[in-house]
C-alpha cells in the first residue's frame, strides 16, 4: 500500500505542542485536508501526516520515514505555507478562490510568488475548475481538478428517513454558514438584502446565520464588529449561532433541517464546502454564481444572485496590497431580489432544484469521481515520470 | 586576474564582531586566516561599517575574539573609504567581494559571493522570534538575487536555495564547514577525567531554543523515565528565546528528576567546559529541528563521542553512516535510536562506528571550504601560490 506523506499543519502548529494557528482559513483548511485524507484513504493510500516535510532531505532520513518508491507528498495548506518534501512527488492542493493570482519576485517574498511556488510543485490538484484555469491562466500547466470528495451528511442512525426533517416554525429560513475569518468581507450585502426581503416578502422571513471556526466568546464580538461596520441599526429576523469547527454530520443534519434554503452571497470562492454540503443534503441553495460554486453548479440547480465585479480590499486579501484583485459582490439589492426569487418558488420546484444541485455535485465530488480523478492523477505523475 | 597577479577582495567580517568564536564566527576566522596567508590578495575587512586593517583582524583571530574591536572603535575608518581607496589605487572595477553575513541588496563589486548558513528563517519562521525573522529575510532574495555566487553550507542549503530562490545551480558552490576541532584540549580533558568514576550520561548540545528542539528530549524521558536509571541527561546551551528550560520540565512533570540531578541543565558553557562534557559523555545526543549543517555533531564525531542525530536537514551530511538517527518530531524513533545506541555499546559494536566516525571527521576541512570558496570567488583562474 503506497503512503502518502500528508502536511496540513501551518506555523506554530509544526512546534512542537504548538497551538491551533489563527492563520486566516485555517478552519476550512483543516476540513479539506480531513475530506482529502478520507478520500485517499479510500482510494487505498495509507496516510501519514508529516508537520515538516521540507527537513526530510538526505537518504538517511527517507529510509528512516519508510519512504518507498510510489509513495507522494500531499499539501493541504494555504500556499504561503506549503513546503516540499525534496525526493517525492510534491501534490499541492490549490483551493484559490481570486481571478489573479501572485507573480514574480520583489516585492514579494518567495511564498507570495503564488504561481512561481505553484510551478514547482509536480502536479497542483485544483479543487475546481474555476481555480484550474486561474492557475494555468498563469503559466502554471501541471494541473488537474481533483476536489476532495464530499460526502452528503448522513444522519446518525441508519433509520429510514425518507425526507427531511421538516422545521417547525412558520414562514421561510435561509440558513447562511460563514468562516469567522469571513467577517472581513463585506455583511452590508446579506444583512441590507434580507431585511429588505423580509420587509417584502408574502411570509415571515428568517435568517440563520452559522459562524464557525470561532467559539462564542471570541465570535460575539466579531459579529458584533461587522454588523456595526455595515451600518445598519438593526435587522429583525436574524438568528446567530456559533461552533468553534465545523460541525458533523448530525449537527449540520439538524441545522439543514431549520431551513428552507441555503444561502451564500460570498463574492469569491474556492472549493464552496458549507455551499456543498448543504446541496448534497437536499436543501435548495441561493448564492453568487462565483469561483468553484459557479463551475460546480450548473444554471437552473440554484437561485443565483447577481454581483458586480469590484476591488478586493486589503483588509479581506493582504496580497490585495501587491497586486491588483478583484470579487464578485452582490449588491443589497440583489440579494434581496434573489431571496424573494427564492420565496417565490413552489416547494416541488424548489425540490427539483435541489435535487438537479445534488446530482450534479455527486457527480462532481462523490467518491466515484474521486476515485476516477485519482485514476487521473495516477497516468499523470506516472507519464511525467514523477 | 590573471595568473600571476594581484587582486583585490572586499571581506564583509562581521561575524567576527562576537566576543567568543564559536559556531560562525569560527567559521569566519578560519576563512579568514587562510586569507591573511594569501600573498596575492589585497584584502579590506568591513566590520559593521569599520575598516578593519589586517592586524586588528589577525589579533582577533589569535584572540578567537572580537572583543578587542570594540575598545577604542574610534580609530577605525569608516568602511565608505574603502571604496574610495580602491577608486584610487584604479583597482575597484576589479575588486571582488565576499559576505559573510547580512549583505547590501544591490551589487557593489564586480564579482561578489555570499556565504548562506541556512534558510531555517524562511522555511521554519516558526522557530525564530519574529523580529529575527523579519530583520533576517526582508530583502533576503535580493541579497540573493545580486549576489554572483552563494556558498551554502551544505548540500541542503544548496538545495533550500534552489527550491525556495530558484537560484540556478551553476551559481552555487556547497562549501561545507571543516573540522578544527582542538584535540589537545580533548585529550586533556579526557586525561583529567581518564581515572575518576563518571556516571554515564547524555549530552544535550545547544541553547535553548525552539529550534534545537530540546523539548523533544524531555518528552522522551517524560515517557520513557527508566532512562534516567541508566544515564543522567545533561543540557549544555544558554537559555536563548523562547519557553524557558525550567518551563519545558514542568510542563512535562520532569522537576523530580530536575531536584535529583538526573536532569541537568549547565545553561552557557565554555570551550574547555564543552570539551569536558563531551569527551565525558557516553553520547551527544543532537535533536535539532533544522540545521545548516550541525557542527556539534561533528566536534563530537572528531573526539570519539558517539552522536544520536536528528536525521533532519543537513546532519546526515555531517554524520554519513556513522550515528544513530531519529525523526525530531517523533519521541519513539529518539527512544528506538537510543536502544540502537546501547545495544551497540553492549556488544561493543560502538568502538568501530566511533571510529569510523572520527575518519570520517577528520574528512572535512577548512582548507576545503575555503578553496571552494576561492575557487568561487576567483573562477577559472589559478590563485598564485
Amino acid at each position: 500500500m503506497p503512503t502518502m506523506f500528508a502536511s496540513a499543519s501551518v506555523r506554530e502548529e509544526r512546534m512542537r505542542g504548538g497551538a491551533r494557528s489563527v492563520l486566516p482559513g485555517r478552519t476550512r483548511w483543516t476540513a479539506l485536508f480531513h475530506l482529502y485524507q478520507a478520500g485517499f484513504v479510500a482510494a487505498g493510500w495509507r496516510i501519514r501526516t508529516v508537520d515538516r516535510p521540507e527537513i526530510y532531505q538526505a537518504a538517511a532520513a527517507r529510509e528512516l520515514l519508510g519512504v518507498m518508491d510510489g509513495d507522494w507528498h500531499l499539501a493541504v495548506k494555504p500556499l504561503g505555507e506549503i513546503r516540499p518534501f525534496h525526493g517525492l512527488p510534491n501534490l499541492f492542493v490549490c483551493d484559490w478562490e481570486y481571478p489573479a493570482l501572485s507573480a514574480g519576485r520583489a516585492p514579494l517574498a518567495p511564498f507570495l510568488d503564488q504561481a512561481g511556488l505553484l510551478n514547482r510543485a509536480d502536479l497542483v490538484l485544483c479543487t475546481n475548475g474555476f481555480t484550474e484555469s486561474v492557475v494555468r491562466g498563469h503559466g502554471v500547466a501541471r494541473t488537474i481538478v481533483l476536489p476532495p470528495p464530499v460526502p452528503a451528511p448522513a444522519p446518525p442512525d441508519l433509520a429510514e428517513q425518507p425526507d427531511r426533517p421538516r422545521r417547525r416554525t412558520p414562514g421561510l429560513a435561509f440558513l447562511c454558514i460563514l468562516d469567522a475569518d469571513q467577517l472581513s468581507r463585506p455583511l452590508r450585502p446579506l444583512l441590507e438584502g434580507f431585511a429588505a426581503a423580509r420587509a417584502a416578502a408574502p411570509v415571515p422571513l428568517r435568517l440563520l446565520v452559522r459562524l464557525e471556526g470561532a467559539a462564542q466568546h471570541d465570535a460575539s464580538p466579531l459579529w458584533d464588529a461587522a454588523v456595526a461596520a455595515t451600518g445598519l441599526d438593526r435587522v429583525d429576523g436574524v438568528h446567530l449561532s456559533f461552533a468553534p469547527d465545523p460541525i458533523d454530520d448530525a449537527a449540520a443534519l439538524l441545522l439543514f433541517a431549520e431551513a428552507d434554503f441555503f444561502l451564500s452571497c460570498s463574492p469569491a470562492e474556492g472549493l464552496p464546502l458549507p455551499v456543498i454540503r448543504a446541496a448534497r443534503a437536499g436543501l435548495p441553495v441561493v448564492a453568487t454564481p462565483v469561483g468553484g460554486t459557479e463551475t460546480l453548479l450548473p444554471p437552473g440547480c440554484f437561485v443565483p444572485i447577481t454581483t458586480e465585479t469590484v476591488a478586493v480590499p486589503e483588509a479581506a486579501e493582504p496580497l490585495a496590497a501587491f497586486m491588483p484583485l478583484s470579487w464578485d459582490l452582490p449588491r443589497p439589492g440583489a440579494v434581496r431580489d434573489a431571496l424573494l426569487q427564492a420565496a417565490a418558488l413552489e416547494r416541488p420546484e424548489a425540490g427539483r432544484m435541489a435535487a438537479a444541485a445534488a446530482s450534479a455535485l455527486r457527480g462532481a465530488v462523490g467518491r466515484d469521481a474521486f476515485a476516477a480523478g485519482v485514476s487521473v492523477l495516477r497516468r499523470h505523475l506516472s507519464r511525467t515520470g514523477s | 586576474m590573471t595568473a600571476g597577479s594581484r587582486a583585490s577582495l572586499y571581506v564583509d567580517i562581521g561575524p567576527l564582531r562576537e566576543t567568543f568564536y564559536t559556531g560562525i564566527p569560527n567559521v569566519i576566522a578560519e576563512i579568514c586566516q587562510r586569507l591573511l596567508q594569501e600573498g596575492w590578495l589585497d584584502l579590506y575587512f568591513d566590520l559593521d561599517g569599520k575598516w578593519i586593517d589586517r592586524a586588528d583582524v589577525a589579533a582577533c583571530l589569535e584572540a578567537r575574539s572580537g572583543a578587542g574591536l570594540g575598545t577604542d572603535a574610534g580609530r577605525f575608518r569608516p568602511a565608505a573609504e574603502i571604496r574610495t581607496a580602491l577608486a584610487a589605487s584604479g583597482a575597484l572595477d576589479d575588486t571582488v567581494a565576499l559576505y559573510t553575513d547580512h549583505r547590501p541588496p544591490r551589487k557593489l563589486f564586480r564579482r561578489e559571493g555570499k556565504l548562506v548558513y541556512d534558510l531555517s528563517m524562511i522555511l521554519a519562521p516558526e522557530c525564530h522570534p519574529a523580529t529575527s525573522v523579519v530583520m533576517y529575510t526582508s530583502d533576503l532574495d535580493q541579497q540573493i538575487a545580486c549576489s554572483d555566487v552563494l556558498f551554502p553550507i551544505s548540500q541542503s542549503t544548496a538545495r533550500d536555495l534552489e527550491w525556495v530562490y530558484g537560484v540556478e545551480p551553476g551559481r552555487i558552490r556547497v562549501a561545507l564547514l571543516g573540522n578544527n576541532v582542538d584535540l589537545t584540549l580533548s585529550n586533556r580533558m579526557r586525561a583529567l577525567i581518564a581515572d575518576r568514576p563518571v556516571e554515564p550520561f547524555l549530552l544535550v548540545l545547544g541553547s535553548i531554543e525552539p529550534r534545537k528542539n530540546a523539548a523533544l528530549v524531555l518528552e522522551w524521558l517524560a515517557q520513557q523515565p527508566d532512562v534516567l536509571d541508566s544515564v543522567r541527561v545533561v543540557f549544555a546551551g544558554r537559555q536563548a528565546w523562547g519557553d524557558t528550560f525550567e518551563t519545558m520540565v514542568d510542563r512535562f512533570g520532569l522537576r523530580g528528576a530536575l531536584d535529583a540531578g538526573r536532569i541537568v541543565f549547565t545553561g552557557f558553557v565554555d570551550e574547555r567546559l564543552k570539551a569536558a562534557l563531551l569527551v565525558g559523555a557516553v553520547a551527544m545526543l543532537y535533536p535539532s529541528m533544522f540545521e545548516g549543517f550541525g557542527l556539534p555533531l561533528l566536534e563530537a564525531m572528531a573526539v570519539g563521542t558517539p552522536v544520536l542525530s536528528s536525521v533532519s536537514t543537513s546532519m546526515p551530511e555531517v554524520v554519513g553512516g556513522c550515528g544513530y538517527y531519529f525523526d525530531p518530531e517523533s519521541v519513539s524513533s529518539l527512544h528506538a535510536a537510543f536502544r540502537r545506541l546501547w545495544a551497540d555499546r553492549a556488544s561493543g559494536a560502538l568502538q568501530a562506528l566511533t571510529e569510523r566516525a572520527k575518519q570520517r571527521a577528520n574528512g572535512f576541512s577548512y582548507d576545503h571550504t575555503y578553496r571552494v570558496i576561492i575557487e568561487g570567488l576567483f573562477p577559472g583562474t589559478s590563485p598564485p601560490g
